[in-house]
């Protein structure tokens, strides 16, 4: 029998039941679907069996001897016998032998209670002393000793194996290994080096594997014991993979005492990178805002919710009817909920009655949703998370997935080092990606235009194009075709300098996969071509046949948590909620009905836009929602003096961040942890956040704020809870149509979901794009918009970096990741580094046009000579001091990717 | 009985490293043969002559060899085990100090049927001057062109790289031997998958040991089908056997299978006991085999006899023990040695290896209770049903099998004292 995944289904029986199922599944799986505990120690779904505890031996009739079931697929006919006396006395001398080497008393660990050792040795009635009691041993310092994050106690350990098997097998980071024989074996790093100089990436898998408390999380220690702990499923408030977590929470302290996932949960499978895992100690944090704050005399003083809200109201009331609702903006936020961003575009459009209403995508991929609306007709990701493992070539271009997509980059690594997927990854930096590449293109910043125009040539002269589906599903392609005919590799490799064999081997990877799919990111998007590169990504999926089917398609990888249910959501200048135009009368007349009141008809203003709309003196009042333009936005100096100069400046805040130091009413919101509602992944997925504790002091749900506002300038909103919000949010949102809380338990549902009965999509444009025909675009290569010139003779790119996050607010308050990733950093080539006497860890100025930088160097070879790259983390080392706010003509996004800079060596600390 | 020279045929003929004389004894016969030959027919030639593998677990080398050249994976490797860590097994030496050409050709023919462009042999760290002299067989034989590019003129290639073993008798292990050529710890894995589907470096592998691939270039020479008319129907050719411990002379010989029984070994080439005792006990598969007691031993030198008699032919290290031994001190000899050996993967193994050791350690001093002889046994079949690999499964069958032959001695080593 053929299931729907293509794999066989086959019946057997353990202890006389009958069960049927997939073919690739183990015993003890099969057994455990029927509810047939066999015991094991060593078994995690997230890696492969290691077979080293041999407690889940079995007895397959007719065979000589036990197997076990961990690493024994089912057959057909097979029959299994899980437990009789001889394998039961096995078990229990097992677990005895085990219990030998325990050398700890469980009553003082925090794994008691929920501990699979104790609960097996209950069962099988294993007695302690049958092989003589441990010694205790002296404590002896261990590779964990100076961790901030881990704790491993050697003296817990089972040596069972996995959190070795996890780190090699699945952030593939091999940090681990055992060390020691017999006896002294344990746990360690190669040469036993402390955890933080390690290839550690502080996923945190090897905790979450453990199988006895041996390796825990240092902060949890003492803080609760598993059994007291509340978990609560939300959603990570980090980056936009959106991976499901439990925050574990102690009801006495109201304190996270630590992060889980378990491996059923989408789309994760319960890992997590260090954000997740380790990033959390900013929720209960001192530094919370727990009043409203009102700046008076230049000096905040802590005001009433009355006060500020009143005295807001006033304000916006008065600009309002002085100079008009269009000097008036709004920043929605990428990392507030659905909701928060439904009811706050609601508030400007409505209540305020201007479209003025941005969010930060604009800084990450306003270029996306332009051009891939432009050619297909939607701007997010085609397909999947879940897909990726099985493409057979993944193209990675203008994204270092392993630091801002680290759960995505599981999937790839999964593919590419187990799947046999063809992995291209072209980037100017040496990625950790590229250690699974099959070809690394590494073109020069700002030339990917080129470089896909070229893969297209070759794709085209060598007709390995999909005549099919061009003809059938898009139009334009002659334009287009003439457009790159120029572009031979040859003339590519002069422009990005990756070697034209190699660009044309990609071609004929990519072309040929029966599968393949785009990723990218901000390497593609933060550039005055942005919109062009993505274009021109499009046309080469197009070209192929790459779009519309599963494990294939043009998936960009959004950035913050929340910043596709941000753009969803109409926190734009020209969309209502579902990309509905401000501008299509047909439309607004439908927002006015529902909204019952006027609405503007004229598109608002962008980001970058109204920074330069408050220098020029048009906009005069801005409320900003948990954004943080003064540290990332391009050009710092110019937006810093904006936010000096604006008139009236509100902050919706979590903390008093660099932005929120300019306002002027200062109000405390809640963060993820202490809200219900719901954040949309980057694959479209609407997965539900969950209220896990109390908020600090006053602070109040960032809808309910907006709320209060609204009525008091004459506009009522009110709303009972979030899912309420969701209800109107689905009445008036096609995509978000058939979307309502009780549907999208336990794991979410994929936009487009029409109505109550749609079941969500999977991946888009199946048949037909969401625009009727796929559009080719003629896209030809231009220049950035600031070349190196001699005055300036480097390329500088900004990005991410694993450990931080977005400006750092958050991040930068966990001691562990703090540990790992203290300051910022500018990275140079070697010899670029001998040429000016630059060691490693030295301190070098950045300068650029616009601004310059001290900051530590890191040296080495994973940019290429003549380029510089920039953590943008930082607010002691401002990247963004130094880079262009050029914009691109169509999306307005900055130009964060590229820009000319200088370096030297800074003068050498006094003290040094 | 006598010795049937087949794979020592040239032992003490020739100075080691003069591959001339090598060729004038009749070799590389095998080879020039083999890349006449596609390398299925080879692999099929193997298949046909009945090899089973001499390290110890007997896997049939034809098998082995086709599974690994069916595997897709490239590049694929080959690894001879030269680690030879068996207790009272020292017949792998003989040919690779007495007649290395002939396991270097075997190497090569191995390589060139499933397909392998990358060989090793991984050579026992107290083997010292065996190890000196493979760097230099190693580097004549890229003079003569039988290593490097176009072997012979033809258009098969393959490298022999000679890696040293640590000491560690687990190293052995064809899983652990692969880590440590990989410079990991070695440790053994979890199979399946096999070293045919994943094994050194994650490609596919075959490991045999250095008698198994002595036999190689004998069978291409001659034909399966002559090579078949030494030994029985399911166990053909012939085996070295080593012979030690209360022996008056200790030593390899090279026996047909099935052409005589144990005792005859034992009396005709050991002449006898040391001192004229009669034999308490034998172990006819090296340190890790069970004991036969003097009843068995009457049993033929093939694999199916011997492991009907109770035991296994395993390594075919015969260790024999005099009538005054007693079995808790043969016992205790032998964990000393694998006690400290477990690679530490498997739960039971590890733990248990020592614990048994302890146990022992004491009985032997007199301490031991009752108790000890249940916990023994726990262990062992803990042990022996439990764990992954040939070290765990097999360590304690002495233990197992002594408390089940000579009951008596473990009693009578109990403390009488009350406590
Ligand atoms: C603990 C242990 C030690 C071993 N040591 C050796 C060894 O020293 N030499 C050897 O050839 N095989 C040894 N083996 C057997 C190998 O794992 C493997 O089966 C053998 O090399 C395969 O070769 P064959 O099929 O030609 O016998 C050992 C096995 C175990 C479990
Ligand atoms: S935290 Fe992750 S990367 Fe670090 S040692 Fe554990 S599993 Fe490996
Ligand atoms: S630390 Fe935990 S997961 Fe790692 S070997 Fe020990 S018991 Fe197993
Ligand atoms: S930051 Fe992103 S990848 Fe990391 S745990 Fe959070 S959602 Fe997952
Ligand atoms: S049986 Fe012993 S030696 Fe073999 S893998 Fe298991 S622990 Fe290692
Ligand atoms: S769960 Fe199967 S051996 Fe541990």
């Amino acid at each position: 029998m053929e299931g729907d995944t293509g794999m066989k289904e086959v019946s057997l029986e353990i202890d006389g039941k009958k069960v049927t199922v997939q073919e690739d599944t183990t015993i003890l799986e099969a057994s455990k679907g029927v509810g047939i505990d066999i015991p094991h120690l060593c078994y995690d779904p997230r890696v492969p069996p290691i077979g080293t505890c041999r407690l889940c031996l079995v007895q397959i009739e007719g065979q000589a001897g036990l197997s076990i079931s961990c690493n024994t697929p089912v057959a057909e006919g097979m029959r299994v016998c899980t437990e009789n006396e001889e394998i039961a006395a096995i078990r229990k001398t097992i677990l005895e032998l085990i219990l030998s080497q325990h050398r700890v008393a469980c009553t003082s660990c925090d794994q008691e209670g929920a501990c699979k050792l104790q609960d097996y040795a209950y069962r099988y009635q294993a007695d302690e002393a049958r092989f003589g009691l441990p010694e205790r041993r002296p404590t002896e310092r261990n590779y964990t000793t100076k961790s901030e994050a881990i704790l491993y106690d050697p003296d817990k350990c089972i040596l069972c194996g996995l959190c070795v098997k996890y780190c090699e097998e699945v952030p593939m980071a091999e940090a681990l290994t055992f060390a020691g024989m017999l006896d002294e074996m344990r746990v360690s790093t190669a040469f036993g080096t402390d955890l933080p100089e390690s290839p550690c990436v502080l996923c945190g898998g090897c905790i979450a594997v453990c199988p006895s408390g041996a390796m825990v999380d240092r902060a949890a220690i003492g803080k609760g014991r598993e059994k007291d702990l509340i978990k609560t499923r939300t959603v990570c408030a980090y980056c936009g993979v959106g991976c499901q977590l439990d925050l574990n929470v102690n009801p006495r302290t109201n304190k996270i005492v630590r992060v889980t996932s378990e491996p059923e949960y989408i789309p994760n499978r319960g890992n997590l990178c260090v954000k997740g895992k380790f990033g959390m100690d900013f929720v209960g944090h001192p530094d919370r805002l727990t009043t409203p704050l009102i700046k008076r005399n230049g000096k905040f003083e802590q005001a009433s919710w009355e006060e500020a809200i009143k005295l807001i109201a006033d304000r916006l009331g008065q600009i309002k009817s002085k100079t008009g609702p269009d000097s008036i903006a709004g920043l929605s936020s990428a990392k507030c909920t659905n909701e928060d961003n439904y009811v706050f575009q609601k508030f400007v459009r409505a209540a305020v009655g201007t479209n003025n209403v941005d969010h930060c995508a604009r800084l990450c991929h306003a270029s996306t949703v332009a051009g891939l609306a432009r050619a297909f007709g939607s701007g997010a990701m085609t397909n999947s998370i879940d897909e990726i493992r099985n493409a057979e070539c993944i193209f990675v271009i203008g994204s270092n997935t392993s630091e801002a997509h680290p759960v995505i980059a599981l999937h790839i690594k999964e593919a590419a080092a187990r799947n046999g997927a063809k992995l291209i990854v072209a980037d100017p930096r040496d990625i950790e990606l590229v250690r699974f590449a099959k070809l690394h293109l590494q073109q020069q910043p700002g030339t990917d235009v080129a470089l896909v125009n070229a893969m297209m040539s070759v794709i085209i002269n060598e007709n390995l194009l999909d005549k099919d589906f061009v003809k059938a599903r898009t139009e334009n392609f002659e334009a287009m075709a003439e457009a790159v005919k120029e572009m031979t590799p040859e003339k590519a490799e002069k422009i990005t300098t990756v070697p034209a064999e190699k660009i044309r081997e990609a071609a004929r990877i990519y072309a040929k996969a029966k599968t393949a799919s785009i990723i990218f990111s901000m390497g593609i998007t933060q550039h005055t071509t942005g919109t062009d590169n993505v274009l021109s990504l499009a046309n080469l999926a197009m070209l192929t046949g790459n779009v519309g089917k599963e494990s294939a398609g043009v998936n960009p990888l959004r950035g913050q948590n929340n910043v596709q249910g941000a753009c969803d959501l109409g926190a734009l200048p020209n969309v209502y909620p579902g990309y509905q135009s401000v501008e299509d009368p047909q439309i607004q007349a439908k927002f006015k009905k529902a909204w019952k009141t006027n609405l503007s008809g004229k598109s608002g203003l962008t980001v970058v836009e109204m920074i330069h709309a408050i220098e020029a003196g048009s906009v005069k009042a801005l409320y900003m929602m948990g954004e943080n333009p003064a540290l990332s936005d391009p050009n710092l100096n110019r937006t810093r003096k904006a936010l000096e100069k604006v008139d009236f400046l509100v902050s919706q805040e979590v903390f008093l961040s660099e932005s929120a130091q300019f306002a002027d009413v200062v109000l405390p919101s809640l963060c993820f942890a202490e809200k219900d509602g719901t954040f949309t992944n980057t694959e479209r997925r609407i997965q539900r956040v969950r209220k896990a504790l109390s908020p600090p002091g006053e602070a109040r749900d960032d809808w309910q704020i907006l709320c209060d506002v609204s009525t008091a300038m004459g506009y009522a909103m009110r709303y009972e809870n979030a899912s309420e919000i969701m209800d109107e949010i689905a009445s008036v949102t096609p995509i978000y149509g058939g979307i309502s809380f009780d549907r999208i338990e336990p794991v979410g549902l994929q936009w487009p979901c029409l109505d109550k009965d749609h079941p969500g999509t999977k991946y888009l444009h199946k048949g037909e794009f969401k625009r009727g025909k796929g559009k080719f675009h003629a896209v030809r290569f231009r220049e950035p918009a600031e070349t190196p010139d001699k005055k300036f003779p480097f390329i500088l790119s900004t990005g991410r970096q694993l450990y931080q996050f977005h400006t750092g607010t958050l991040t930068r308050k966990s001691r562990a990741i703090d540990q790992k990733s203290p300051t910022g950093y500018v990275e140079l080539h070697h010899e670029d580094a001998e040429k000016y006497s630059i060691g490693e860890g030295d301190f070098v100025e950045v300068s650029t046009r616009r601004g310059k930088v001290i900051t530590k160097a890191s040296v080495g070879s994973r940019v290429a000579k003549g380029w510089l790259f920039m953590p943008f983390h930082f607010a002691e080392g401002p990247a963004n001091m130094l880079t262009n706010d050029a914009l691109d003509p169509i999306a307005k996004i900055p130009e964060f990717k590229v820009c000319a800079a200088a370096i030297k060596k800074a003068e050498p600390d006094l003290e040094r | 009985m006598k010795e049937s020279k087949v794979l020592t045929q040239r032992v003490g003929k020739y100075e080691p490293l003069d591959l001339e004389a090598y060729k004038a004894l009749g070799g590389l016969q095998g080879l020039r043969r083999t890349l006449a030959m596609k390398p299925e027919s080879v692999i099929e030639e193997i298949k046909k002559s009945g090899l089973t593998g001499r390290g110890g677990a007997g896997f049939p080398a034809g098998l082995k060899w086709a599974l690994t050249a069916q595997e897709k994976q490239e590049p694929k490797y080959f690894l001879c085990n030269a680690d030879e860590g068996e207790l009272g097994t020292f017949k792998d030496k003989v040919l690779l100090d007495g007649d290395p050409w002939a396991v270097l050709e075997g190497i090569l023919i191995a390589a060139y049927a499933i397909g392998a462009e990358q060989a090793y042999i991984y050579i026992k760290g107290e083997y010292e001057e065996t190890a000196k002299l493979w760097e230099q067989i190693a580097g004549e034989a890229e003079k003569a062109g039988l290593l490097g590019k176009g072997i012979l003129g033809s258009n098969f290639s393959v490298n022999l790289q000679v890696a040293r073993g640590r000491g560690l008798y687990i190293a052995g292990e064809e899983f652990a031997l692969i880590s440590s050529l990989e410079t990991r710890r070695a440790m053994s894995r979890l199979k399946p998958p096999y070293p045919s589907e994943e094994g050194l470096f994650g490609k596919p592998t075959v490991v045999n040991n250095v008698e198994t691939i002595a036999n190689v270039p004998v069978i291409l020479a001659k034909g399966a089908e002559e090579y078949r008319k030494l030994g029985v129907e399911d166990d053909p050719g012939t085996r070295l056997f080593s012979l030690s411990g209360d022996v008056k002379k200790s030593g390899v010989y090279e026996i047909a299978m099935g052409s005589g029984t144990l005792k005859e070994l034992i009396d005709e080439f050991g002449r006898g006991t040391t001192h004229g005792r009669a034999i308490k006990a034998v172990q006819p598969g090296g340190g890790t085999s069970a004991f036969l007691a003097r009843g068995s031993l009457g049993c033929k030198l093939t694999s199916k006899a011997i492991s009907e008699a109770g035991s296994g032919i395993g390594t075919a290290g015969v260790i024999v023990y005099e009538e005054d031994r007693s079995a808790v001190d043969i016992v205790k000899g032998l964990l000393q040695y694998y006690g400290a050996e477990s690679c530490g993967r498997c739960a039971p193994c590890r733990i248990g290896s020592v614990k048994m050791r302890e146990i022992v350690d004491n009985l032997a001093r007199g301490n031991g209770a009752e108790a000890d002889l249940m916990r023994l046994r726990e262990i062992g079949n803990a042990c022996v049903a439990g764990s992954t690999c040939g070290m765990g499964q097999a360590f304690p069958l002495p233990v197992l099998s002594a408390l089940e032959l000579f009951p008596e001695d473990f009693e009578e080593a109990l403390c009488k004292v009350p406590a």
